[in-house]
């Protein structure tokens, strides 16, 4: 883990409401030089909060900081540092990439023709043909180029590699990567696409029904959350007061802990395995509650 | 705001072809009506410039260019602005084009009657414009279409029985000079108005 400064984005009991959903005193904060998984299901509340982050929507209540800097009142200087890039490509189909600079160079001072045109090459983005000539994967490159061209600083993912085949997925993330050297700059990764985010995230931040269910270091997780397998028999014997949520099998009952070392050393005849993160989203969305 | 009005000219270069064949229309108008070309001109500039300003709010829509430009580093005021200065723009470019037409077909006997022909349309264009641009920003372009076909059959019938009881025809020549004059304000007042209420709908809009 690298060792962090400042939080480039730091959000307190962030609300909104809407007619059927809202978002419940949200908070996380994302140290500079880091990547930052943001999980959860569809609709639990990942792209409002982007949404959120970029002031495309109004807040009910709460406050954001981005770069320490108010994300309203200084909305344009913090825009001018970070880059976006969504599920999908908003650029019209009958662009080509030249066009795409053409309008975003006017649009950000510090954008760089060269490291475009780098990230082109390195991308294999065709200049000449037009996007809608495109695969998804080509689409999604090519936002991420545009994305990056200006040097942000953040750099602010919305479910960009779902859809997306491994291998594009792989190239895609070895960018982040890349990028993620500067430790002056940040990602934060929306995605339900659990696997990308084992391999790059510093910190994950689960989102649930409008609430954080927790926001720490992927290595935290990895110490700290496991899954405790015994028979259908013997759980009701247990203290569930160990257990986060648990589910029943046909044969066995599972339960996700948070405190796996100690769970370990509470029941020895039991099973505690490590918990992935898919594993620790699916007990928190479908498995009961102690 | 520059990156915008780029994109909403590139746009007008995607539409290269409709726009070359809507000149070839202007030349065959011109060339068949002689005496009455000016109409015929004046006519398609108004439908040209409605027809390209509200495309490019199409072109936006279908690519969802919204919710990529709200996170831009530009003020949603400054998204709303450029649509007005490239309607300004349009309507410079369509009305000089016309005046060339009209020019080149009907000499320079009856200039200053040209002039105006072509200043009426420039204000009639901008006016209805005007008037679609909110409806656009708060309903999508297919309702604003809608919304503004309906306006333009109800306002006819609702206002010309009016202006028939008004007995307009017995105006003295003194009023008609300062109505006429008073046009480009009121044309100004409703693009500024628009713009405004445009802005509102935009600042309150939730993508």
């Amino acid at each position: 883990m690298k060792a962090h400064m400042e939080n480039m984005v730091e959000v307190r009991n962030l609300c909104k409401n809407y007619n059927t959903f809202s978002l419940k005193n949200v908070n996380f904060s994302l140290p500079e030089g880091s990547i930052m998984g943001f999980i959860g299901e569809n609709g639990a509340g990942k792209t409002t909060t982007i949404k959120l982050l970029l002031n495309e929507v109004k807040r009910d209540g709460g406050k954001i900081r981005i770069f320490g800097m108010d994300n309203i009142k200084d909305e344009i200087k913090i825009k001018s540092q970070i880059g976006t890039v969504f599920d999908e490509s908003y650029f019209y189909g009958g662009f080509t990439v030249e066009d795409i600079e053409r309008i975003l160079k006017n649009v950000y001072k510090t954008w760089d023709s060269s490291l475009y045109a780098q990230y082109l090459r390195d991308l294999s983005l065709p200049r000449n043909k037009r996007i809608k000539e495109f695969s998804k994967g080509m689409k999604m490159k090519l936002s991420i180029a545009s994305a990056l061209s200006h040097h942000p600083r953040l750099l602010i993912l919305d479910e960009a590699t779902s859809g997306l085949d491994p291998v594009m997925r792989s190239e895609i993330l070895d960018v982040f990567l890349n990028f993620i050297q500067d430790e002056k700059c940040g990602v934060l990764f929306s995605s339900h696409i659990t696997s990308d985010l084992e391999k790059v995230a510093d910190y994950v931040t689960f989102i649930h029904n409008g609430s954080i269910v927790f926001s720490s270091s992927k290595d935290e997780l990895a110490d700290n959350f496991g899954i405790l397998k015994c028979g259908a028999s013997e759980f009701p014997n247990l203290d569930h007061s160990d257990f986060l949520r648990w589910r029943k099998g046909s044969f066995e009952c599972e339960a996700l802990v948070k405190n796996k070392a100690q769970v370990k050393r509470k029941y020895p005849d039991c099973i505690v395995d490590n918990a992935t993160l898919d594993e620790i989203m699916l007990f928190y969305i479908k498995g009961e509650k102690v | 705001m520059k990156g915008l009005l780029i994109k909403d000219f590139l746009y007008l270069k995607q539409q290269g072809r409709a726009l070359l064949v809507l000149l070839i229309f202007f030349v065959a108008f011109a060339v068949m009506s002689k005496g009455g070309a000016m109409t015929a001109i004046s006519g398609l500039a108004v439908a040209v410039t409605l027809v390209v300003v509200i495309n490019t709010f199409a072109f936006d829509e279908g690519s969802k260019w919204d919710i990529y430009a709200f996170s831009l580093p530009v003020r949603k005021k400054q998204i709303v602005l450029e649509k007005y200065v490239f309607l300004i723009f349009m309507t410079a470019a369509v009305t000089l084009i016309s005046g060339i037409f009209a020019f080149a077909f009907q000499g320079m006997e009856n200039f200053s009657e040209t002039l105006l022909t072509l200043a009426a349309c420039a204000g009639i264009g901008i006016t209805i414009c005007s008037v679609i641009l909110p409806f656009v920003y708060r309903f999508g372009v297919q309702k604003a279409w809608l919304i503004c076909l309906i306006i333009g059959i109800a306002v006819p019938m609702i206002f010309t029985p009016l202006i028939r009881q008004a007995h307009l025809n017995t105006l003295g020549e003194e009023a008609i000079t300062r109505i006429s004059w008073s046009l480009p304000f009121i044309v100004a007042l409703i693009f500024i108005g628009s713009y405004l209420i445009s802005c509102r709908i935009v600042e309150n809009k939730e993508l």
